[in-house]
């Protein structure tokens, strides 16, 4: 009898590991990324970004292929510094940190998982090419933005930049512009 | 005590990165909290 009172416990256990657990209160998560900000500031005095990141890996590759051409590009040339390597960067660094900290968080949450999110109509192929114009799009828009929704809505915002509430404004307003286009994409 | 503690030459360039890797660490782990891993929670 104890021996199956114990196989339920354990089988409960085990079944509650399987299941992933819901996700945090979003002002609860909020407040964190608040103070994650604020110690970025007091510890470095510097906010936190992603898009300078993909900048400095872009330039590194650049540099390697063509290393007289990403000298010659202004835009690639501000994260190519004589002497040190493109990927010794605090961005590069912060991002790395990123990846492992959001997979910690779902290895903990249970919620790490090998799939593709799409809606039942959409093709996998389809998906992934969203994903790819989209990101496109984003990346492009940062370039003219002079930052991602890290580095100008949150970083930025949170210094009352007028620039970045004025991107945080377009990113948000062109979202839910072009959201009502795409809704099927999920349905 | 006066911050940013970076500047005012409290550690230097090297620990400068292990703090960016800890700070983004706790950044990729509450966005991850908040469904950022997801994009069809982001759309629902």
């Amino acid at each position: 009898m104890a021996s199956v009172t114990q196989n339920v416990v354990h089988g409960a256990a085990a079944e509650r590991t399987r299941v992933a657990q819901p996700y945090m209160n979003p002002y609860l998560a909020g407040i964190g990324l608040g103070l994650v900000l604020l110690a970025a500031f007091v510890l470095v005095g510097r906010g936190l970004g992603a898009s300078g990141a993909f900048n400095s890996t872009i330039a590194w590759l650049v540099s390697l292929v063509a290393p007289a051409y990403a000298r010659s590009n202004e835009f690639l040339a501000a994260y190519l510094e004589e002497g040190t390597h493109p990927l010794k960067s605090w961005l590069v660094f912060e991002v790395v940190g990123v990846f492992v900290g959001a997979l910690l968080s779902g290895l903990l949450a249970g919620r790490v998982a090998t799939t593709v999110e799409k809606g039942p109509r959409v093709s996998v192929g389809a998906r992934f090419a969203y994903a790819f114009v989209g990101g496109g799009l984003m990346a492009i828009g940062a370039a003219f933005a002079r930052g991602c929704t890290s580095g100008q809505a949150l970083t930025g915002g949170s210094l009352l930049n007028l620039g970045s509430w004025a991107s945080m404004m377009c990113i948000f307003g062109g979202a839910y512009a072009v959201a009502w286009f795409f809704r099927r994409q999920w349905r | 005590m006066s911050a940013p503690f970076y500047k005012l030459g409290a550690f230097g360039d090297e620990a400068s990165l292990i703090v960016a890797f800890l700070i983004g660490t706790f950044f990729g782990f509450f966005l991850e909290r908040a469904g950022f891993g997801s994009a069809k929670k982001l759309v629902s």
